[in-house]
């Protein structure tokens, strides 16, 4: 019996990238750690025994994080920065693309014309 | 404005200098009149003050403008806000289809009972691969239209060329009896705007008696298509607007690539240098015009307004 604080029958992590929202894609199984009712698509990879939802596998990782491979520079884990990966949600198309997390966390100047979407003065 | 069942027209205008409200203002005068309804234009660009007479024009238009300090994550919000406020029945989007910092790359997905129209021209090739533009047009817009320059999605099942857009069509243009002279454009960033005065500054320095005038965008007044129809020559940069006032005008034009981001202005402009000297020597040979000119003019924003208009009175059926 699922958890009364979740919903039942529907995934329970939250998705979106800036505006958080309730997943809403069918739940397939709960997380082996909180008992979520998850997507496959919110099941954590590459951590613990493969039970965890991405909430508590971002949390595992944390606590033991993978060993990095010389020039890795982040995770590769895609949910591990976000709660959703660029597949459609019930919104709608979701057409966020791999550049989308490293235009929004760019530092890199305005001035640097190889950059898109990150300098707002542009033309 | 009170919103109820009556049509809803969003048009996006970001984009630095004055070059993406022009072309928007220009479509947005024409469709006023064609298709009643409520517009409303959104701009950041630092220059936006300057329009506000010529948006005043318009009875049906407002003007909302974001902030041109904000960056990518304060424009989403705005924009955001925007379109779950004004719920546009129509929106239209000058050049850059997921905005320019990424605005529409989510929320277009959600506006499924909106009619949604690009007005494209040039995009660098590596923006429109590595963010795969092509596939995210065709998915989201309804049509493209290309205003009088090639775009990277004319495979678009939807998309028209039409002629360069115009701020004002042919029989509104008013050229004075005698002719301004040469005129210096001042355009782009303030940078470049103040490199011109002094370019037009030198220019008279060193030969005082040419009838050289700087077009301050801030205190000349916008637009200033009549002042360049009655020019003996133009200088300036090769901006889209610039570039095709002076072509449909047939006003002789020195104009000079500025490096941009997204824009390629090398396709238009006629020169690579802009020196004093240079000026001064394009000046001299220059033949004494005999005005009104005779040409060619036709304004693409008329067409594009009538193309746009029947899109959105089909929805509507």
């Amino acid at each position: 019996m699922t958890d009364p604080q979740y919903r039942a029958g529907e995934c329970n992590e939250k998705a979106g990238f800036l505006f958080p929202h309730a997943c809403g894609r069918a739940s397939t199984r709960e997380c082996g750690q909180c008992a979520k009712p998850i997507c496959e698509q919110h099941l954590a990879r590459g951590v613990g025994d493969g039970t965890l939802c991405t909430s508590c596998g971002k949390v595992a990782k944390e606590a033991n994080p993978p060993q990095q491979k010389q020039g890795e520079y982040y995770d590769p884990d895609p949910y591990f920065y976000a709660d959703e990966y660029y597949e459609d949600y019930y919104w709608g198309r979701n057409d966020f693309t791999e550049n989308d997390e490293a235009v929004l966390n760019d530092s890199r100047s305005p001035n640097d014309l190889s950059g898109f979407e990150n300098d707002m003065g542009a033309s | 404005m009170a919103l109820g069942n009556e049509r809803r027209v969003l048009c996006y205008a970001f984009g630095g200098g004055l070059g993406h409200l022009t072309r928007s203002l220009a479509l947005i005068r024409q469709l006023a009149v064609r298709v009643p309804g409520t517009y409303r234009l959104l701009a950041n660009s630092p220059f936006a003050a300057c329009v506000e007479s010529e948006v005043a024009r318009v009875e049906s238009l407002e003007f909302v403008v974001c902030s041109p300090s904000a960056n990518a994550r304060g424009a989403m919000v705005f924009v955001r806000r925007q379109l779950e406020e004004f719920r546009p029945t129509c929106l239209i989007v000058d050049v850059f289809p997921r905005g320019l910092g990424g605005e529409f790359a989510n929320p277009l997905g959600e506006l499924s009972a909106t009619k949604r129209v690009l007005v494209s021209r040039h995009l660098p090739a590596e923006y429109v691969e590595s963010f795969r533009l092509i596939n995210f047009v065709k998915a989201n817009y309804d049509m493209v239209i290309e205003c009088g320059e090639r775009s990277p999605f004319s495979s678009h099942t939807n998309c028209v060329q039409t002629a360069p857009f115009l701020i004002r069509s042919a029989n509104e243009i008013e050229p004075t009896d005698d002719s301004t002279g040469v005129v210096i454009v001042g355009s782009g960033t303030h940078e470049e705007c103040d490199e011109l005065r002094l370019l037009a500054n030198r220019v008279l320095s060193l030969e005082p008696t040419l009838p050289v005038r700087f077009l301050d965008p801030n205190r000349t007044g916008f637009p200033v298509i009549n002042l360049i129809a009655s020019a003996q020559c133009v200088v300036g940069a090769a901006g889209y607007n610039l570039a095709h006032e002076t072509t449909a005008l047939g006003v002789p034009a020195m104009l000079v690539p500025r490096r941009r981001k997204y824009d390629d202005q090398q396709p238009r402009s006629t020169s690579l240098s802009l020196t004093a000297e240079d000026v001064i020597r394009f000046i001299r040979n220059q033949p004494i015009a005999c005005l009104p000119r005779v040409h060619l003019y036709q304004n693409g924003a008329e067409e594009a307004a009538t193309l746009i208009g029947s899109q959105i009175i089909q929805a509507e059926d």
